[in-house]
């Protein structure tokens, strides 16, 4: 029943469309063949007779062995058995546990995203005006040209968080680079137009063929 | 629709919110989202496995929508900086391959595929490997036999303690006769008989699973447990109940034996293919033959569940030895005319 149970889990979900138990899935991985070919139930099977002796045997020695007196030595035994297949992952470049492989699989990270809102598409971004102060944002080639595509993802991860104190701290960060007055109250039209604008010099340049990583390129 | 969308897109897309994008990466994101979004609402049904909610017209444009986005992910990566854009065509791109290639097989269609001679291919497959694990238990079990024979002691170092009840050296030949026939009434039997599985259950696994460390474990595996079995049979021999024990043993034991047999030679292949790789890569030859080993380890689950219930049922109600005898080889003779005999290859296999 336990066998059943055991195996049956990993074999029903892994098997399915998903590639992932539902334990995979909360945390965005799933299997997938090695070789960028087809999963097969083969590679399910094998890669998990193989969790048998990575996890059941020595959890089952150490079961045994309490109650025991010689619990010193089972246990003892247990756990560097337990250790070696624990550590395995660390000692190959793919990180590959025991029965991955065997099997011919790994686990690969396969998160399931939303479509995000276009962070450009506001009146902020398009004039770079600000709704609330009227206030218009132009920055100039020099005020551009200090930062990259680093800064311009954290840029953006900032926009998207839009946490108010992360905010206003890039907002001064900005302002104290390019030698602007750090103001406050405005700091998200601020940002969004930078971004809108450091991101057009960017794209610009990437067509061009010319890209520039972060700020010490 | 989905193709031209990749030129440029169509009229009705061109809505406000187009314009209102100031840069064209975005632009170029606007004009095609809906067939990225369409894609994406495929591909999620298809992830819960409600495959009757797709009309035919879903189906059709999957593969179209699926080079669409790609193609767009490929444009976004040298245009667009837009990080989260990028992971999620990325993110989607992913999903919908692993729909669009991944397996099509039901388990019902795997498991008659697997009875219908995959499982029997992968057997002959590990052939060689097989005979050298049929050698070593029978080496393990002369060593056993000749272990006790020359002092009784072994028996104790060999034999693990759950036996040991009156199967004892000195024990007489009625105490060791009772042990083999009519135990019906007795409630400690089933107990005893479930316990015997999952012994040889874990045996059979352990075999195999070890065969990853070059297929050592799984030699010693074998000689030390067909060990036990040589000591019992010198015991029982001693008191001239040779043929009556392995009566008892086979009724159930040639399926059993046969697939620890089978684990053991499973076990081995994986081992050897990584010990002797030949032109492909470790990890390539461990994958290949992992996977041949699993399809005959499936089936060794399926052999040990069927030992299991000739041990608890057959062996009670069948309570003579020539009975038992019949029993035991005719199950091995249609293993053996299974395996090796039965060699149609089904349709659509990827047995080597």
């Amino acid at each position: 029943m336990i066998f059943l149970f055991r195996h049956g889990y990993f074999l029903l979900f892994e098997l399915g469309p998903r590639g992932a138990t539902p334990g995979k899935r909360i945390t965005g991985i799933r299997i997938a063949a090695r070789d960028g070919g087809r999963l097969s139930p083969e590679m399910v099977l094998a890669r998990n007779l193989l969790r048998d002796i990575e996890l059941f045997l020595p959890v089952m020695l150490l079961m045994s062995a309490q109650g025991g007196d010689d619990m010193g030595a089972a246990g003892l035994a247990a756990t560097g058995w337990f250790l070696c297949f624990a550590l395995f992952p660390l000692f190959n470049r793919d990180r590959l546990r025991a029965g991955d492989l065997i099997a011919g699989t790994w686990v690969v990270e396969a998160p399931r995203r939303k479509l995000e809102a276009v962070l450009s598409a506001g009146a902020v971004a398009a004039g770079g005006t600000s709704e609330a102060t009227g206030a218009q944002y132009r920055f100039g080639e020099a005020e551009l040209a200090i930062y990259g595509e680093f800064e311009l993802q954290t840029l953006e991860r900032v926009l998207r968080e839009g946490r108010p104190e992360a905010m206003v701290k890039v907002h001064d960060a900005i302002c104290r680079k390019i030698g602007w007055e750090p103001g406050t109250g405005d700091e998200r039209a601020f940002l969004e137009a930078y971004y809108t604008q450091l991101r057009a010099r960017l794209e610009s340049g990437m067509r061009m063929g010319q890209r520039k990583a972060d700020k010490h390129a | 629709m989905a193709i031209f969308g990749l030129f440029g897109g169509t009229a009705d897309a061109q809505d406000a919110a187009i314009v209102a994008a100031a840069l064209r990466s975005d632009r170029f994101r606007q004009e095609r989202e809906r067939d990225w979004q369409r894609l994406e609402e495929i591909v999620r049904r298809m992830e819960s496995g409600r495959f009757r909610k797709l009309s035919d017209a879903d189906v059709l444009e999957l593969p179209v929508l699926y080079r669409t986005v790609a193609s767009s992910l490929s444009v976004a990566r040298e245009t667009s900086l837009d990080a989260a854009t990028l992971a999620y065509l990325e993110g989607l791109v992913q999903r919908a391959w692993f729909q669009v290639y991944g397996p099509r097989i039901t388990l019902w269609g795997w498991l008659r595929r697997f009875f219908g001679g995959e499982w029997s291919a992968a057997v002959r497959a590990i052939g060689p490997e097989l005979l050298v694990a049929l050698t070593l238990m029978v080496a393990g079990t002369v060593v056993g036999w000749l272990l006790c024979a020359q002092d009784p002691d072994w028996y104790y170092s060999l034999v693990p303690g759950g036996f040991q009840d009156e199967r004892v050296p000195g024990a007489t030949h009625e105490v060791l006769r009772q042990t083999l026939f009519g135990m019906q009434d007795k409630d400690g039997l089933s107990i005893f008989a479930a316990s015997l599985f999952s012994h040889n259950a874990g045996i059979a696994i352990l075999c195999f699973a070890l065969g990853f460390a070059f297929g050592v474990p799984p030699l010693l595996l074998l000689i030390q447990n067909t060990a036990t079995l040589g000591a019992m049979l010198w015991l029982f021999h001693g008191q001239g109940l040779t043929v009556d024990f392995v009566g008892w043993l086979s009724i159930h034991g040639t399926t059993e034996l046969f697939a620890i047999l089978l684990a053991g030679g499973a076990g081995l292949h994986v081992g050897r293919s990584m010990a002797f790789p030949g032109q492909r890569s470790i990890l390539a030859a461990a994958a290949e033959a992992g996977q041949r080993a699993a399809v005959v380890m499936a089936g060794v689950v399926l052999m040990l569940v069927l030992a299991g219930m000739l041990e608890g049922l057959g062996r009670q109600l069948i309570d003579n030895t020539m009975g038992r005898y019949v029993v035991g080889y005719s199950m091995l003779t249609l293993w053996l005319v299974y395996f090796f005999a039965f060699r149609r290859v089904p349709q659509g296999s990827e047995a080597r």
